[in-house]
Order: structure tokens, then C-alpha cells, then sequence
């Protein structure tokens, strides 16, 4: 068992005595982000090495989002700061510094020769490696520098697959593994073989640019390991490094901290391994579980007990979650000590209807965390049985057909249909509201408008009001039509009789064409316009209260209600959200519960996210109501503790 | 970190010239309008550079005109590229590479050169260039096209200048850089020439201002002084207050809560109030700096910004002419001073090398003595005499507008001898080199010659050659290497344009065991003379002369020359002889018979004997032989070398004579013996040489 010291989130860790890195056990709530921000005050007002107006402090979030909050707490102190992502951070000071060296590193490892006057850097969040790039100019250069793959190989293949082929570092992601291995493409061996692979990669490299993001981490890595000069003028411009939610550091990321930490950094890093819920992402607790440097220094753990977020009961329910754990099972109540709420498992009779409208169970500004997009479908009230089934029936194709980061996709409104949908109902409120300027933005995406409002001419003003038309009809046309595929189809139809200019059609994926999934077409096909308007509502419109526990992490909220129902993908038998809820692993401790424990830190970090109350919703009757009763009593007993829950039928 | 080497192109004189820098001192060299001041700014404008900087003058209008064609057709662009040099150890983590690590140039693999001893060195480049905007060049084309001329062409580009800028570039990636990240790199202190020196300078204010702001008790020092004020101006701010006591509720001031008090409140800033007082040291009476000596303050005002800035890192100190008003005297002590810092600079450094791969947090502070770099431009010739060669660098401009060449060329006098054929060369050298004899650092053309009557008449012969030793172009430097071989100046013009004019004597011995040697043997002996070293024989710009008229020296060769011209002859053996001989010279003519038979006419004993023995063994010869021709020969050495050993000792005046003596019978008129004599042939075939472009 390792040494560990109590600390409060406000106490001033000395980091700029520089004689040891830190590790900081942090629960949620227990003031990580005012922890870092006191640290690194205090930093930069008593470290010597910060005194040249060169070097600076690295503090590595896990999201944008997190860096934001971070700059914008900092104020005038981002100036010795920089705050980024791994990713961001690798692709500014790692990858287009050493372009040179990155280039040497492609030809040795993969033999493609990238072009001198070509600059590769990391894609952009929310874009694909071939975005701008169209089918057939990668043809075409495939004609032209590959003539011996025959044109039918890649002919069919899709822009999505070719994006696809990546620098695989699952193997150099295996914890142990050595730098050495051998590394090669990842690609759809049923679609593709390796030259074909190599091509893609070729292209994506030497006209596209661009890095994908695991390939940042890989070359990141690469580069720093391989070149004594990048990894110097690191180390000169960064003598301290502190990363926050360490628990879902990638191996490669936790390899790069080893080689910076080898000589003149300080590294400080904060997580809460019952927090790790990024497997997904090649993200492994135990990085941070079992933190190591190859360092002279010593590294001393931290754990800060304190809760300043939930109350009592909600702490307690987190505790009970994550009882097994060693370094932080009691989490104590700091701040929220006023309200006496407690925890409600909410528990539905009937799979597939609500038998009391949930509405009047929870209060209105109760925020639903669900595990995936496609969950909240079930949430979304107001709308005739038919369409709410048709809901259902959206929500379990995504689940079960398109398994595949449907999430993200859904997230970031790529798929084709929600786009349609989002922005004919934006134009549809604009009209309401009477509001030329929010329409003309919608509208400028699909048709080359900026150029009409530059200058004013007789031909403009013409094309304007044909704009000004479409507008009125795409509105006429919302209150005639049903379903949301044939709103789709006239609008369609309108644009390409208007006689203006289009950049682009409102997308629809049909029969026969490579984006229609039939599966999952057959259903959204049937959507009401008036239903899709709801969801937009619902869940696009900036206060939507629906929202991932993914993208919830970090954020925390009054009232939270959150969905651990179901877990389809699980194996139904061990992980049956009842027996997670009853018996807890917040840990695989070889117990092969490897599933079980992600989904058990899963509803932790979805449970601390509740300030004052919060509601589990779960399918079960008066039974499985018993069932939670005993396991959580026999801990209320073993603790001393009062009953911090209470059940809830609808 | 340093500055190492600057490539300018088409920037004022320089066209396309490159510099190089050591590390520590730099003295730049070179004669008026070489581009010792614009190389200044271009160093200069890696640091101050201004959005209005840059005007017509900025191009390099040779250039322009000569290429006037292709300007018609394309904008010229001023383009200036910086080489920084940085030992980088990896074991040390200050931030000088963090300056310049977004211009570090690796090899073709990426990575870097390492040094012999773990550390590496690493080179940045940065590119400055002064560019039309790529959006105006349409513009640019119309502008121009219809330019006759080089003055047309000029006043058209003008008016495209507000399109034009200063602009950094990568040079690997060809990508424009953030003019504040070029300025971080180095912190450069200009002194420009035109400085006032009765005033602090202001970097020595601004060094005052910072050291004011480390100072904690300002605060309480204003509130201090206020207070005094306020005490000892007490009876005065009373009266005020009576003043004004009883009007103020009558105006009405009363009634919005306030109340005027008379009060004195120190608020300035302390850095104006610094200044240097001169303290009499024997009497201890001060003296405002103002009232000082121009040079002296100046003197002050150098030294300061050296000793101030000498500790900081990346500085670059560039000091236009420290030697302004000063006397030599005082200019020879501030080029010791600098060049007493450069030898504790190189222990320092060689220390530093030593403790390399040691880096640890206690040693990193005991750095270089001189950790910035400094350039100085000079066209004292004192300097040559206090500084150190190795810091030294030449700029020389040579332009020649009918081959249109013009270029600047510059010269590191240390890789002049940095052979190790040339190293005793260098001792001499350091040894010899003097005020009088450092001018040919500064000269186009030099001759160098062994005595002080060659180098007095000189000029007066290349006038009777038709050279103008005055003229700009021309700076000839006529320079006396007395007692050493000027071989050992010779390194310095190696590969240079400098054309250097050595006059050497044949050092030819007439006698054998005191019998006079048949003359065929001159000419065996001219022969067998080596009269330029291996090392030299390429250099075109090296010319080697001797007497060939069967002189020995400058002095007898003179003299046989002009030995046709009875008179001359006479009137220079007077300025040579004890004046009892003159009545004898004037007697007789100058024959050998003549002066044999003679010689009892000779009234003092003493000259009688001396001439008597100078004579004898040439007569011996010349009696014992009927060749007419040698008898002649044979009579004009015998006087040639009877005025040699009486000019011995006295040949500076015996030149100075030959200038300034008036030789006129009548009083009214002048005349000088130098107007009637012949220009040694060989001398005059040397200096028609030089005259040669």
C-alpha cells in the first residue's frame, strides 16, 4: 500500500520546490480544478525557473471544454500558462516544430516519401482526415502514383473506410510495450489490401495533410523519443507539467510523460481511477493507478477526501459505489450540508411505457445523463404512441445495428438526417420570430448568399427575394407535409427550381445510396416532421437538459437523473444493472469483471454529477426494489449510517 | 548564443556581401563609406525595425541601375539572412534555445551537428526582407514600365514604398514570422555615432530605471520627501492657507463637502534625477558632467553601456565610433579596455568548456565574462595599435562603375593568419603595428617601404607620376616596415583587392674582402634575389620592386639615376656633406680623376681622410682597367655610396631637404631640389602599377 497524504483542494502543494513529482487522488467534487488553479498561482509566483519570460507551466486537460474552464479561471496568469489538450499540445510543439523529423520518421517506419513543401498536422475536431476532399480526386491520384492497384479496388470503397486506415498503436498502447515493435497500418482487411492501405495513407498524408488523432499520439511520442532536441526544448520550455484527469491517459500519453519527467520536469498529475470511462478510447486506469517515472525524483500521492459538491446522501451513494476501493472509499461532506434529499431509485414497471408521466416525479430543471444519445430518445415526451415507439425503435437500431461511435456521430449532428432536421427547424423558428438574419446564416450553408449581400444590383435584389421566397415556402410547406424525409424531398425540389446558386442540398440519405442503412432508414423514414421538431427541441437547443455521462464528466448539476438502463451490449447475466447497483466493482481486481467495472464507474461519474438530488431510473418492480434495499442496508449498517435512499414506482 | 554570420543583398552599398561574426568582440574596420555604419543597422534590424523604416535609400541603387531591365519587369526586394550559432548542452535548461527554437535549421535527417565535447551546436536562420506587397505587383509593373532611366525609375518606386515592408521569414519553411518573435531572440543596445554626450545616454537612464525598480522603499521615499517638504515649506503653505482661508466659502467652494489646503507633494520619478557629478580629485570640488570635455564624456558614456551590458545575455551592443572627440591617447586606453575583457572572455570560456556535462543549479550563474556580443565600428587607427587582430574585421567598398562592379567585401583579420605558416608572421606583426603603420588597414592601395626617405618622398613621386595620393579612391597608405620584413604584413592582402606596392633594397655588396667586385655580378645578384615568398607568389595584387641601376638602396639607386644632372648631383652630396666640403664640391666637377687629384683642396684633415679612403678602392679599379663603360659605372657608385655613407643617419632629413630646401639662388624665387630630379626607374615602374585599377 503506497504512502498517501490527506490534503485539502486549497492547500499549497510546494510544486516549485522541484524535488518530487505528485500524484493526486481526486474524487468528484473534491475542487480538482480549484486545486490546479491554487497550484498553479502559487507556482508562478515562487518558482525561479518561471522567472524567464520563456518558459512556462503545461497544464493537460482531457477535453477543449476543460481547458476553457481553466484559461478563463486563470485570467492574467494564462500568460505563464498553457493550457491544451494532449492533443493539441503534441500537434503545436511536437508535430508542426519537427516536420523535418516527422517526415524522416514516415519514410523509415511506413517508406512513403511526404512531399518538403507539405505540412502535416493533427485534423480538426468533429472532421475527417479527407474532409474537402472529394472521391475523385483521390482517384485520380491513385491513377496517377499507383497505377498497378486496378481502378475496381477502390472504385466502391467509401470516404469513411479510406479515413479509416490508421497508424495502428494498439500495440504500442499494450503497457509494456517497447517503441521498437514493429508498426504498422490499420485498415478493413475485408475491403482493402495494403498496398491499397498504404495509397490511402499516401494521399491522406501527402496532398490531405493531415494527422488523425491517435496518429498525433503515435508520432507525438515518436518524434520525442527519437529527436534529443524536441524533447530538450520541451523540457527548457516546460518545467512543470501538470495533467488533470490522468485516469483516462492513454499508455502512449502516459510513455511521453516518462520521457519528458527523465530529466528537469516536474510532473503532477490528479485523476480518480473510479472515474475512467474512456476504455473506449485506449484509455487505461491503470496508468494512473500504477504511475511510475523514469526519474530521479520521488513521486508523492496526494488524496484530497473532501466533497464540495453533493450532499450527504449523494456521497454516500457514490461511497457505496466504490466501497472496494483502497486509496479514496469516503469520499466527507464539505459544502452541501443544507438539503436533506435523498436518493431516489426510480423504478419502471413496464418496459416500455412510463406508468406514471415522469414529469411529475422529477422536477423541471432535472438533468437526464444517459449513457447514449440514442437513450433519450425515450425521454422525449409530448409525442403520439406511434411516434414514440417509432423513438424505441430508432434508439434500438442505432444500438444494435450501427454499434460503431454512433455516439460521437449523433453528438457532433453528422448524421445526414439530424442536420436536415436541425436546420429546417431553425429556419421554421426564424420565420416565427420574423428573423431575416438567423435564416440568412442557416440558409448561407446551402446556398451562395454572402455574394448577393455585397453589392446591391438589380440581379441581386432578384436572387434575394427568390431567397426570401424559398424561406416562406420552406415554412408553408412545414405546416402541410407530415414527415420529416418529404419536407426534406420539396425543399429539395424548391431549391434546385429557384434558380439560385447551391453550395449544397439539404441531405437525405435514399435507397441505394451509399449512406442509407436500411435498418435504421426504415424507421427514420416514418418520422413525423412535429416529432423531429420535438427532439430538436429537446435535445439540441442550447439548455437541453439531455446529455451523455461522456460529456457530462466535469460538469455538475442541481437535480440529475440518470439512465443505467439497459446495458444491451453487456453480457445480460453479469451485468445486469441491478446486480451492478447491488454489488458494486469500481475495479477489475482480476476478477475478469472488466465490463462490469466500466459500467459501474460509468453510473459513478454519472451519480456525482448531482448537487442536491438524485434519481436512478431503472426497470423493476417491488422486488428489485428489495433486492437494492438489502445490499444498501447492509452498508448503511456496516457504516452506521441512516438510509440515504428511498424508491419511486412509475 | 551569437550572431554569426549576416548574407545581405542589395542593402544600401552592400549588394551581395557576406560577414562573419565571433562570438564576444567584433571590430569593424574600413576606411569612410565602406558600410561600417550600415552594417551596424542591418545587425540593428533584427531587433528595431520600424513600419516606417525602409526608404528609396534602402535599395542598393548600383544594382538598380545596372539591372534596371529586370526591375521593369520585377520589384527588387532588400533581403538580409541571419545565421545564429548557439553550444547547446543538453543537461542545461536556460532559455536562450527558447528564443530562436522556431528557426533551428537541422541537417537533411533532422537531426543535429554535434561538437567534440557532448555539446551540440545548433544554427537559426531568420530572413529579413524589404518586399512589395505580392498584391501590388500588377500595380507595380504600370507603375514602373514607362521608366527611363535609372532617376525615373527611382521616383516611381517611390511612390509604390507605403506598399512596401519589412517582413521575417523561415527559411526552411519559407513561412513569414511574428516580427515580436524575431525581437525576442536578441536584446540589441544601438550607440549611434550622432549620440549626445553631455547628456546620459539612454540605455545607461534605462539601466537606472530598472535597477529603481528592484528598489522596495520608492513609496516611502515620495512620502518621505513630501513630508520634509511639507515641514521646511510650512511657514509658506500657512501664508497660502490664510490666503485663501476666508474667499473659499464666499465662491462657494465650502459647499461641496471639500476644502482647499496648500500642500507640496513630491511625485517624480527618481531615475531623472541621476546623473554623474566629476569630482576634482585634489581639490574635492564637484562639477556638473555638462561642463566636461566633449571626448571625455563620451569617454564616460561608452564605458558605462560596456559595463552595464557586458552581463546580460542576449544582448547585442553595437557602439558606432566610440572613438568620437577622443584623443588617441584616450582611444588607445578604450580599445586596452575591450580588448583586456576579450583575454578574460577567454579564460572564462575555456573554463566553461571545461566544466561542460557538469551543469548543475550552483554553476550555471559563473558563465562568460562577456556573455553579450559586441560590435564596434571604427576608422581609428588607433585601434590596430590597443585591439586585438583576431577581433577584427575588415569592410572595404570597391566600386568600379565602367566594369559595373561594385561590391563590399569583408575580411576577418584572424583567418588572415590563421595558418600556421603565418604564426611568427602575426607576432611581428602585433608587435609592430602602430598608429603610423595600422593605416593600411584602412588604405585601398598600400606601399610598403623599408625607410623613412622612401616614405617621406612617396607622395612627391607619385605626383611626378601622376598619382593623386589624396583622392578618396585612391587612400594610399605609404607605410615604413623599418627593421622587419614586410613579408610578415603581406597575410593580411592574400585574396584581398588591395593592391600592395613593396619597395625593397637589393642590399647588393660592391666589395669582396675589400676589393670592389666585378659589376656583371649586380646582375647575378638581382637575379638570385627571391623577392617575393612562396606564399605570395599567386597574389596579382602583390608587386615586389628593387634597384636595378646598380643602387644598393632607395638612396645610392637615387643617385645614379639622376647622376647625368652634374648639378643635382652636387646640390644633393651638400645636403649630406660637412659643409667644408662644399666649397671643394662646388670647385670641381664630380669625377672620380677629378676629386683623386684633388683632394689636398680639401681644407679639413679629418674630410680630407675620410673622402680619401671612400675613394681609393674604386679608383684602384678604375685606373686598372680601360673599359670606358665601367669606368663610368665604376665612378657612379663611388659617388653613389660616397653619398650614401654621409646620408647614413641623417636620410629623414636628407628627405625633407629634398622637399622643402629652397635651392633658388635668387631669394624671391622658389625652387626645390625634388623638381629637377628623375623618379627611380624602379619606383616609378612600381607606382605606374599601382596607378593601374
Amino acid at each position: 500500500m503506497v504512502e498517501v497524504e490527506v490534503i485539502h483542494s486549497s492547500d499549497n502543494l510546494h510544486i516549485y520546490n522541484d524535488d518530487r513529482h505528485l500524484k493526486i487522488y481526486a474524487g468528484p467534487g473534491a475542487g480538482k480544478t480549484h486545486l490546479l488553479i491554487e497550484n498553479i498561482k502559487k507556482l508562478v509566483q515562487h518558482s525561479t525557473k518561471l522567472q524567464s519570460g520563456f518558459r512556462k507551466l503545461l497544464c493537460i486537460t482531457y477535453t477543449n471544454v476543460a481547458a476553457d474552464e481553466i484559461r478563463n479561471r486563470l485570467g492574467t496568469l494564462n500568460q505563464y500558462v498553457v493550457v491544451s489538450t494532449i492533443h493539441s499540445f503534441l500537434n503545436e510543439f511536437v508535430i508542426k516544430p519537427n516536420q523535418l523529423q516527422l517526415k524522416e520518421i514516415i519514410k523509415e517506419n511506413f517508406g512513403l516519401i511526404i512531399d518538403k513543401e507539405q505540412k502535416l498536422s493533427s485534423v480538426q475536431e468533429g472532421f475527417s482526415t479527407l474532409s474537402g476532399h472529394k472521391k475523385e480526386e483521390i482517384h485520380q491520384y491513385f491513377e496517377l502514383h499507383y497505377p498497378e492497384i486496378k481502378t475496381e479496388q477502390y472504385l466502391e470503397l467509401s470516404r469513411t473506410k479510406m479515413t479509416e486506415v490508421q497508424v495502428g498503436i494498439t500495440s504500442l498502447n499494450a503497457a509494456n510495450n517497447s517503441a521498437n515493435e514493429k508498426i504498422s497500418l490499420e485498415y478493413d482487411t475485408k475491403k482493402m489490401d495494403l498496398t491499397l492501405a498504404f495509397a490511402i495513407k499516401d494521399y491522406v498524408w501527402n496532398v490531405a495533410g493531415r494527422l488523425s488523432f491517435d496518429e498525433i499520439l503515435y508520432f507525438g511520442y515518436t518524434v520525442l523519443e527519437k529527436y534529443q532536441l524536441s524533447t530538450h526544448l520541451i523540457r527548457c520550455e516546460f518545467p512543470y507539467i501538470l495533467i488533470d484527469e490522468y485516469q483516462d491517459t492513454n499508455p502512449i500519453q502516459n510513455k511521453i510523460v516518462k520521457v519528458l519527467s527523465e530529466k528537469e520536469c516536474i510532473v503532477t498529475v490528479i485523476g480518480d481511477v473510479a472515474q475512467s470511462i474512456y476504455s473506449f478510447q485506449g484509455a487505461d486506469y491503470r496508468e494512473f493507478h500504477q504511475f511510475t517515472l523514469d526519474s530521479k525524483l520521488p513521486i508523492q500521492n496526494y488524496v484530497i477526501k473532501g466533497n464540495r459538491r453533493s450532499t450527504q446522501n449523494v456521497i454516500d451513494f457514490v461511497n457505496y459505489l466504490r466501497y472496494r476501493d483502497k486509496e479514496l472509499n469516503e469520499q466527507t461532506c464539505e459544502m452541501n450540508l443544507s438539503s436533506n434529499e435523498k436518493v431516489t431509485f426510480l423504478l419502471q414497471r413496464d418496459k416500455n411505457h412510463f406508468g406514471t408521466p415522469l414529469e411529475s416525479i422529477i422536477d423541471r430543471e432535472t438533468v437526464v445523463l444517459c449513457r447514449k444519445w440514442s437513450e433519450v430518445f425515450k425521454y422525449i415526451s409530448n409525442v403520439s404512441e406511434d411516434q414514440q415507439k417509432l423513438l424505441n425503435d430508432i434508439s434500438n437500431a442505432y444500438s444494435f445495428v450501427l454499434r460503431r461511435n454512433f455516439e460521437t456521430e449523433l453528438e457532433s449532428k453528422r448524421e445526414a438526417w439530424i442536420k436536415s432536421m436541425i436546420m429546417i427547424v431553425e429556419l421554421e423558428e426564424a420565420h416565427q420570430r420574423r428573423c431575416i438574419p438567423s435564416a440568412l446564416k442557416v440558409l448561407d450553408e446551402y446556398l451562395e448568399i454572402n455574394s448577393l449581400l455585397h453589392r446591391f444590383t438589380e440581379d441581386s435584389n432578384q436572387l434575394l427575394l427568390k431567397v426570401m421566397h424559398l424561406w416562406g415556402f420552406v415554412n408553408q410547406c412545414v405546416q402541410e407535409t407530415s414527415l420529416l424525409k418529404d419536407v426534406v424531398m420539396k425543399i429539395n425540389a424548391e431549391m434546385t427550381a429557384s434558380g439560385l446558386s447551391i453550395k449544397s442540398m439539404l441531405k437525405y440519405p435514399l435507397p441505394g445510396e451509399e449512406e442509407y442503412i436500411e435498418s435504421v432508414y426504415k424507421y427514420i423514414d416514418k418520422l413525423e416532421y412535429s416529432s423531429a421538431k420535438i427532439i430538436t427541441k429537446e435535445i439540441y437547443s442550447p439548455d437541453s437538459k439531455y446529455m451523455t455521462i461522456h460529456k457530462a464528466k466535469g460538469a455538475e448539476f442541481s437535480h440529475v437523473l440518470i439512465n443505467i438502463e439497459p446495458a444491451p451490449r453487456l453480457d445480460g447475466k453479469d451485468c445486469n444493472p441491478v446486480d451492478i447497483i447491488c454489488d458494486p466493482f469500481i475495479f477489475d481486481d482480476g476478477n475478469g469483471l472488466a465490463k462490469y467495472e466500466e459500467f459501474t464507474r460509468i453510473i459513478y461519474v454519472a451519480a456525482s454529477r448531482a448537487k442536491d438530488k438524485l434519481y436512478v431510473h431503472l426497470q423493476g418492480d417491488e422486488e428489485t426494489a428489495r433486492k437494492i434495499d438489502d445490499a444498501l442496508d447492509r452498508y448503511c449498517n456496516l457504516k452506521g449510517k441512516g438510509k440515504f435512499y428511498n424508491f419511486c414506482f412509475c | 548564443m551569437y550572431l554569426k554570420k549576416v548574407d545581405i543583398k542589395h542593402y544600401r552599398n552592400f549588394d551581395n556581401a557576406v560577414v562573419e561574426f565571433q562570438d564576444g568582440i567584433n571590430i569593424i574596420i574600413g576606411p569612410n563609406n565602406a558600410g561600417k555604419s550600415n552594417l551596424l543597422r542591418v545587425i540593428n534590424l533584427l531587433d528595431n525595425i520600424n513600419e516606417n523604416d525602409g526608404s528609396i535609400h534602402d535599395f542598393n541603387k548600383n544594382d538598380l541601375h545596372e539591372n534596371l531591365a529586370k526591375y521593369l519587369k520585377e520589384p527588387p526586394c532588400i533581403e538580409i539572412v541571419y545565421h545564429i550559432e548557439h553550444a547547446l548542452n543538453m543537461n542545461g535548461f536556460d532559455d536562450g534555445i527558447l528564443r530562436f527554437k522556431n528557426f533551428i535549421v537541422y541537417t537533411a535527417d533532422g537531426n543535429l551537428v554535434q561538437s567534440g565535447n557532448g555539446s551540440y551546436i545548433i544554427d537559426a536562420v531568420i530572413m529579413l526582407k524589404y518586399e512589395l506587397d505580392a498584391k501590388y505587383i500588377n500595380d507595380y509593373v504600370d507603375i514602373v514600365k514607362n521608366s527611363k532611366g535609372t532617376k525615373e525609375f527611382l521616383l516611381s518606386l517611390e511612390k509604390l514604398l507605403p506598399r512596401y515592408s519589412w517582413n521575417y521569414y523561415n527559411t526552411t519553411s519559407q513561412t513569414p514570422i511574428k516580427k515580436s518573435e524575431v525581437r525576442n531572440i536578441f536584446n540589441i543596445d544601438y550607440i549611434p555615432a550622432d549620440r549626445k554626450t553631455e547628456e546620459l545616454l539612454p540605455h545607461t537612464q534605462k539601466y537606472v530605471r530598472k535597477k529603481l525598480d528592484e528598489f522596495t522603499g520608492k513609496v516611502e521615499l515620495r512620502s518621505d520627501i513630501t513630508q520634509l517638504l511639507v515641514t521646511n515649506f510650512s511657514s509658506i503653505t500657512e501664508q497660502m492657507k490664510q490666503l485663501i482661508e476666508f474667499d473659499q466659502g464666499s465662491i462657494g467652494i465650502k459647499n461641496g463637502n471639500n476644502t482647499l489646503i496648500p500642500s507640496f507633494i513630491y511625485n517624480s520619478e527618481f531615475d531623472r534625477y541621476f546623473q554623474y557629478v566629476l569630482e576634482d580629485s585634489s581639490y574635492g570640488y564637484e562639477m556638473p558632467m555638462k561642463n566636461n570635455g566633449l571626448g571625455y564624456n563620451n569617454l564616460v558614456q561608452i564605458y558605462n553601456i560596456i559595463t552595464f551590458k557586458i552581463n546580460n545575455d542576449y544582448n547585442l551592443l553595437l557602439i558606432e565610433e566610440p572613438e568620437a572627440h577622443l584623443h588617441p591617447a584616450m582611444q588607445y586606453k578604450l580599445f586596452k579596455y575591450l580588448s583586456k575583457l576579450k583575454q578574460a572572455d577567454e579564460l572564462s570560456k575555456k573554463r566553461e568548456t571545461e566544466n561542460l556535462g557538469e551543469v548543475s543549479a550552483e554553476n550555471t550563474n559563473v558563465g562568460r565574462v562577456i556573455k553579450n556580443q559586441i560590435f564596434v565600428t571604427t576608422h581609428s587607427s588607433n585601434i590596430t595599435a590597443a585591439a586585438n587582430l583576431d577581433d577584427m574585421i575588415s569592410l572595404k567598398y570597391y566600386r568600379d562603375p565602367i566594369k559595373k562592379e561594385h561590391k563590399v567585401v569583408s575580411e576577418n583579420l584572424k583567418n588572415k593568419y590563421s595558418n600556421v605558416k603565418f604564426k611568427e608572421s602575426k607576432t611581428h606583426l602585433t608587435k609592430f603595428l602602430d598608429v603610423t603603420r595600422s593605416d593600411m588597414m584602412f588604405a585601398y592601395k598600400v606601399i610598403l617601404v623599408e625607410g623613412l626617405a622612401e616614405k617621406l618622398l612617396m607622395s612627391a613621386f607619385a605626383q611626378k607620376c601622376d598619382i593623386d595620393f589624396d583622392i578618396e579612391d585612391n587612400h594610399i597608405s605609404v607605410v615604413e616596415v623599418g627593421g622587419i620584413n614586410f613579408k610578415h604584413f603581406l597575410p593580411l592582402f592574400v585574396g584581398t583587392n588591395t593592391r600592395v606596392l613593396c619597395f625593397r633594397d637589393c642590399d647588393y655588396k660592391y666589395f669582396d674582402e675589400s676589393e670592389l667586385k666585378y659589376l656583371s655580378e649586380y646582375r647575378e645578384h638581382l637575379n638570385s634575389m627571391k623577392l617575393l615568398g612562396d606564399d605570395f607568389q599567386q597574389c596579382t595584387n602583390i608587386m615586389v620592386r628593387t634597384q636595378s641601376n646598380l643602387g644598393s638602396t632607395f638612396e645610392n639607386e637615387l643617385f645614379i639615376e639622376n647622376f647625368e644632372n652634374k648639378s643635382t648631383v652636387k646640390r644633393l652630396l651638400e645636403m649630406v656633406t660637412p659643409e667644408t666640403l662644399h666649397p671643394f664640391i662646388e670647385a670641381i666637377d664630380v669625377s672620380l680623376t677629378e676629386w683623386q687629384n684633388n683632394l689636398t683642396s680639401i681644407s679639413n684633415a679629418k674630410t680630407k681622410k675620410k673622402v680619401a679612403e671612400l675613394l681609393e678602392p674604386y679608383y684602384e679599379k678604375y685606373t686598372s682597367t680601360n673599359d670606358a663603360e665601367y669606368q663610368t659605372d665604376i665612378e657612379k657608385i663611388c659617388f653613389a655610396n660616397l653619398f650614401l655613407s654621409y646620408a647614413e643617419n641623417k636620410k629623414g632629413d636628407l628627405a625633407l631637404n629634398i622637399l622643402s630646401a629652397n635651392i633658388s639662388s635668387d631669394p624671391d624665387k622658389e625652387h626645390y631640389l625634388i623638381d629637377d630630379l628623375i623618379v627611380p626607374t624602379y619606383i616609378k615602374e612600381g607606382l605606374e602599377w599601382l596607378k593601374l585599377k
